[in-house]
């Protein structure tokens, strides 16, 4: 089991005046500003769970990963993974779980991807019956026989991606931490990791914890999200149950023909409205409860105070859920 | 210890593997050897014309004195300091720290890896050139191998901390071409690299004696040339693994500053 319980990290950053003599000055008197990275955070992951951690860039997920993967020293607060504290025991920590940071590879660069995984094989002391079996699962999906004996330099991105997923599995980890493992993939890619990544989180039972930004790959492989944003937690929660919860609102994009600056504030004003916004000068977007009114009864509203070109319903998807989510963040700060 | 060794080897295989992918730069690191040994071999010529020894060094016993040096000198490169440093402020090292591994021990069996390489690429061309120009045979006894040879492994180890030192400066000034270039200089000067350290005046065999450079360079001569005999050689092989010992406490003390640093800058 992985708890963060009030779980805080708090970085400095220099503050520097320009040129030399701020440099000078801040050499002999340095002036900090302090920023909370992550902010008393609290959560607990059961183990086979597969979450996804999600919030915009800077929101601090990378700085939970990397307190959760030991790298990281917490300011306050405390990790616990099946009751030991990854940072003061990194090594053992570090046996059981599989890390793939999607922005950098752990793969040498000059030499062949198997030397590679014959040397991930000798540090995790990794038994032949299970290093052969799994070397015979990622041919199966990632068709890895074809550029193994590349070196890591002369591959795709997407191939280079699907031997780091590979080589974060190949020790059977019982949790496996993904940061933006999919970032810049082709859709084909995109797909077998996340074929790879659900099957072992379903068959073999491994704890999957994934930051990404294309939703699809939430939607593919998680059951639960949680979603932070200025180092808080804004919401945690089964994603059935977010989806329950959120249909009840139904979206529709309303395009005119010119402009109408006063529209938003009006349409606010009414009942089961929950959120009006221009998404560019003649674009409407809107949130309604189908309790309350019918897309009729909003396009006509809308058409008696300005000429309605084209519309659109919006079906009620995860990606429009965190939007909404972000948004309601933004309003606490 | 077998089972450490063998986590930890496929980092040396992988490093000899790498450092052969490129085989251009393999030729001309053995070339510019080549170059420079000759150039001091042909000042050396000069300076003997008139004496037949210089600072009671004969002239096998110099030419023996700078082919000893030159291939210390070429083993645990730039490279290796500028690898290092490039990992911490990059940002890379994160990847190394998910790994069950220390990573000073990591560094260590890389640089074993480059340096065998390097080194047995420069160990090929001084035998040549010591059996061609000089007389060797007062210098192989087996007991007199036998200790040059742990003053080597010393001077090794203790060169692989410095280098792993200076490389964790390098990315805390972030100037790692600065420090590097620094290291190598007062390297050059304090270890005997330049010159026998007996050439210079008392305050200065005073101050490099009180520094660790000698014991990678300079100790390893004396000993093979004879210069250091008796219970002396043992003093001066204890004198290196103490600080050995010292430089790698001293990399594992500022790597954890470093990690807690480097934290702050990765996203």
């Amino acid at each position: 089991m992985i708890e963060a319980i009030d779980l805080t990290k708090e970085f400095k950053t220099p503050l520097k005046k320009p040129g030399l003599a701020g440099a000078v000055r801040h050499l002999f008197h340095g002036e900090y500003k302090k920023k909370l990275a992550v902010d008393h955070v609290n959560f607990s992951i059961e183990p086979g769970e597969a979450v996804a951690y999600i919030g915009p860039n800077g929101a601090g997920k990378s700085t939970t990963i990397k307190m959760l993967t030991g790298i990281l020293k917490p300011t306050s607060g405390e990790v616990r993974i099946d009751g030991i504290d990854p940072q003061k025991n990194r090594i053992q920590n570090a046996k059981n779980i599989g890390v793939v940071f999607g922005q950098r590879t752990q793969l040498w660069w000059d030499i062949p991807i198997e030397e590679s995984f014959i040397l991930l094989k000798n540090i995790y002391e990794i038994p032949d019956s299970v290093y052969r079996e799994n070397l015979t699962l990622f041919h199966e999906i990632f068709g890895l026989s074809e550029f193994i004996g590349q070196p890591a330099r002369r591959l795709s991105l997407g191939q280079r991606m699907r031997a780091d997923l590979a080589a974060a599995l190949l020790h059977n980890p019982s949790t496996i931490f993904l940061d933006e493992p999919t970032i810049g993939l082709d859709i084909v890619t995109k797909e077998s990791m996340r074929e790879l990544i659900q099957r072992i989180n379903r068959e073999r039972g491994v704890t999957v914890i994934l930051t990404s930004h294309d939703l699809k790959d939430v939607e593919n492989i998680c059951r639960r999200i949680v979603v932070i944003d200025k180092g808080q937690i804004l919401c945690d929660k089964q994603i059935d149950q977010l989806t329950q919860e959120y249909s009840m609102n139904r979206g529709i994009k309303i395009t005119l023909s010119q402009g109408a600056p006063e529209l938003p504030e009006l349409l606010k004003t009414q009942k089961g409205i929950s959120h009006v916004s221009m998404e560019n000068a003649s674009t409407l977007s809107i949130d309604f409860s189908p309790e309350l009114h019918t897309a009729f009864d909003i396009v006509k509203e809308v058409n008696s105070h300005a000429q309605i070109q084209d519309f659109q319903l919006t079906e009620p998807s995860i990606e429009h859920m965190i939007e909404v989510i972000y948004r309601s963040g933004e309003v606490v700060q | 210890m077998k089972r450490f060794f063998r986590r930890y080897i496929g980092f040396t295989r992988c490093a000899i593997e790498e450092k052969m992918a490129y085989k251009k730069g393999f030729f001309f690191n053995g070339t510019s050897q080549l170059i420079s040994i000759f150039g001091s071999i042909l000042l050396w010529r000069v300076l003997f014309l008139e004496q037949s020894t210089i600072q009671g060094y004969n002239w096998d016993q110099m030419i023996l004195y700078a082919l000893i040096t030159s291939m210390l000198n070429a083993t645990l490169s730039f490279s290796t300091e500028m690898k290092l440093s490039g990992k911490i402020r990059d940002g890379s090292v994160a990847s190394d720290l998910t790994k069950p591994i220390d990573f000073q021990n990591m560094c260590f069996f890389e640089a074993l890896g480059q340096s065998l390489v390097e080194g047995g690429n420069a160990a090929a061309i001084v035998l040549i050139i010591a059996v061609l120009f000089t007389d060797l045979s007062p210098y192989l006894s087996p007991l007199n191998l036998l200790l040059f040879f742990f003053s080597v492994l010393l001077a090794f180890l203790l060169k692989f901390s410095l280098t792993y030192i200076a490389g964790l400066l390098g990315f805390f000034t972030s100037n790692g071409y600065g420090i590097a270039y620094f290291r190598q200089v007062i390297t050059d000067i304090f270890s005997g690299a330049m010159l026998p350290l007996s050439f210079f005046p008392r305050w200065f065999q005073a101050l490099s004696g009180v520094l660790p450079f000698q014991a990678s360079v300079y100790l390893p001569t004396q000993i093979f040339l004879g210069r250091i005999t008796g219970a002396e050689v043992f003093r001066t092989l204890g004198l290196q693994v103490l600080w050995v010992i010292a430089m790698w406490v001293l990399g594992k003390i500022l790597f954890g500053f470093a990690v807690r640093k480097v934290t702050i800058q990765g996203g």
